[in-house]
């Protein structure tokens, strides 16, 4: 297996006062698409400047494609940067901004003419080389960032938040588009996003950052199906959060008594001993929803219908157990589920395998 | 009735007051026209008969040179301006040091001096120093590049501060060095701000009075010196004809300076 394209080694940054990214490592494999996932102010757009070179780091080292960056400006590092702010030259046309980084390398006229071609085709911008960028909508001045980012063929290319000003319809299209143009040009990206959806559309890995450090790197499946942390379980799509004391644990699983007097049970923890305070989270889609009065099994509790959302393509209820705490649950809008109405009691299912615990927040 | 109270009077009312505001503007200025155009060596409006015989006074010996030195010195200071007071705009909008916010006032300060101080003390400084030598020409320069200071630091600061400073970045990202993302994105987009600054500082130059009385020397004086000497002693058209031979030369500099650094949009806003 080759070498990881970039490999970060224990990167620190540290503002007069505040920590922005602490103690990361992370490597990126060749051609990967790996996306840093997190809130705002949780240093992946640091963590992507310092790749770039905007920011030097206070401690650790940078190396892309073997070679060491840490101390090299950016104009003398192998990658190209789509910005939020898409950041084009607005006093150039189409053609120059796209060739800007061909002209700095000295490429040739002839070639110089061929690639910027290329470029502005790869991205279904051709015939708007006269253009200035004000004469663009968003979505072309997003293109058009992203032509004049990949026409030098860099080592690797670094998108923050490209999508995030684009209306939603454009967003959803620019992902498909933007993935499938990086799978064919092969590119290893680093991409910084706050949106979950678009990591877990668009990513092969996704690295979780919270507070300047990474909480969980995985595929996108491993991160929504088996998150490490509580934080990547909250922020990483919808989930429930039950608090309770463990009752016992072995090796079957932990019996978890939630606050309300309900036992629940849940997926095996060696971590968590009797008596600790745990939260158990479960994934609205993985609970499944019956009517009164059907068989009991494992971990299938009273509750009662408290109110009901049709949310196109699924149907959320939000339950109440017996012990009153609040759980959602979410079903496929078809017509053989049970539709129990508001106030009416119902069973609920949560499958043994999908409840996980974590320590109490 | 009641449609046109609500509606179309107050529409009225408004466009009378722009017509008055630009009313007050411009008919002085087609006063001086009228003026300049009439045959008769004393001031009457309207005119009696027309004659260009003014305009000849003005290309004679003593107009000509007042108003070539008068350029001379506008171009000049314009130019030594728009430098230093680029310098101190990117300084103070580009750098956090100490002294900023004072050295930010002090570019300041001559709008908020009269002008006429600042004459009387570049006098006063160049002859404690005994360089009397510098009247004229060079003092004369620097004391116009104090003046029109304010001008060219606001107007480039305002260029700057309005930089979206990614656009620097992804200059670097794609492997321009400093000096080129300087030549290539700064300064480019710096451009309707330094023009503004240095027409503007060109207008204020050419129209001083103030600092230019002290830093004169006799046998050559910048032309608002000449026309207040002219005056002292008599008012007659020929004052009219300066007044527009000027006027259409600072206007069609201003349109050059205006295609070249397409600064409208940076001093009116965007269209």
């Amino acid at each position: 297996m080759a070498a990881p394209d970039i490999v970060l080694r224990d990167v620190t940054k540290r503002y007069r006062d505040a920590l922005a990214v602490d103690d990361l490592s992370l490597e990126i494999e060749r051609g990967e698409f790996l996306t840093l996932l997190g809130p705002s102010g949780c240093g992946k757009t640091t963590t992507l400047n310092m790749i770039a070179g905007f920011i030097a780091p206070t401690a650790g080292t940078i190396t892309i494609k073997g070679q060491p960056v840490t101390d090299l400006p950016p104009f003398e590092r192998d990658t190209s940067m789509v910005f939020q702010s898409y950041a084009l030259f607005p006093h150039m046309t189409v053609f120059d901004n796209v060739a800007f980084g061909l002209r700095m390398r000295k490429v040739d006229r002839s070639e110089l003419r061929r690639r910027v071609g290329e470029a502005l085709e790869s991205v279904h911008l051709s015939g708007l080389e006269k253009r200035y960028p004000r004469e663009l909508s968003g979505g072309q001045q997003q293109r058009v960032a992203l032509a004049r980012a990949i026409v030098t063929r860099p080592a690797v290319l670094l998108l923050d938040e490209p999508l995030s000003n684009l209306d939603l319809k454009l967003r959803e299209a620019m992902r498909l588009e933007l993935k499938a143009l990086q799978r064919d040009l092969g590119i290893t990206s680093v991409y910084v996003t706050h949106d979950q959806d678009e990591a877990l559309a668009m990513s092969d890995r996704i690295a979780v950052m919270n507070r300047g450090r990474v909480e969980q790197v995985g595929k996108p499946e491993e991160v929504y199906d088996s998150p490490s942390t509580l934080f990547v379980a909250t922020f990483v799509g919808d989930i429930n959060l039950l608090r309770g004391t463990v009752e016992s644990s072995d090796d079957e699983g932990l019996a978890v008594r939630l606050a309300g007097g309900t036992l629940v049970r849940t997926r095996p923890d060696r971590e968590r001993q009797r008596g600790d305070a745990v939260t158990v989270a479960v994934r609205p889609e993985k609970c499944v929803l019956s009517v009164a009065g059907e068989t009991e099994g494992a971990n299938s509790l009273p509750a009662r219908v408290v109110d009901t959302l049709v949310a196109g393509a699924e149907i959320r209820y939000r339950l109440a157990l017996e012990g009153g705490e609040e759980l959602v649950v979410a079903a496929l809008n078809v017509d053989t589920s049970p539709r129990p109405s508001p106030g009416t009691g119902a069973r609920v299912t949560l499958p043994q395998a999908h409840c996980r615990t974590f320590p109490a927040a | 009735m009641r449609r046109f109270l609500k509606i179309q009077a107050p529409a009225l009312l408004f466009r009378a007051v722009v017509v008055l505001i630009y009313a007050f503007m411009f008919l002085p200025i087609a006063i001086v026209v009228l003026v300049s155009l009439n045959a008769e060596p004393y001031l009457t409006l309207p005119p009696e008969s027309f004659s260009l015989r003014w305009y000849r006074q003005v290309f004679t010996p003593t107009w000509l040179p007042p108003l070539r030195y008068s350029l001379v010195i506008a171009a000049a200071a314009a130019l030594g301006s728009g430098l230093l007071g680029g310098l101190g705009a990117f300084a103070i909008a580009r750098y956090k040091f100490p002294g900023r916010a004072a050295l930010q006032a002090f570019l300041m300060s001559p709008l908020s001096i009269p002008s006429i101080v600042t004459g009387v003390a570049i006098l006063q400084f160049a002859t404690m120093v005994n360089l009397q030598g510098m009247l004229g020409t060079p003092a004369l320069i620097v004391g116009h590049i104090v003046v029109t200071l304010p001008f060219t630091v606001r107007m480039i600061g305002i260029s700057l501060f309005n930089f979206d400073r990614s656009v620097e970045q992804a200059a670097a990202n794609l492997g321009a060095r400093p000096g080129q993302v300087l030549r290539h994105v700064t300064l480019p987009l710096m451009k309707p701000g330094i023009f503004a600054g240095m027409t503007f500082a060109f207008i204020v130059s050419f129209n001083n009075v103030p600092v230019s009385l002290f830093l004169v020397r006799p046998g050559a004086t910048t032309l608002p010196i000449e026309i207040l000497n002219f005056l002292q002693y008599r008012l007659d058209p020929t004052l009219a004809a300066v007044n527009m031979v000027s006027l259409v030369i600072v206007l069609a500099l201003v349109a050059i300076a205006e295609r070249a650094g397409g600064f409208t949009k940076f001093v009116y806003g965007r269209s």
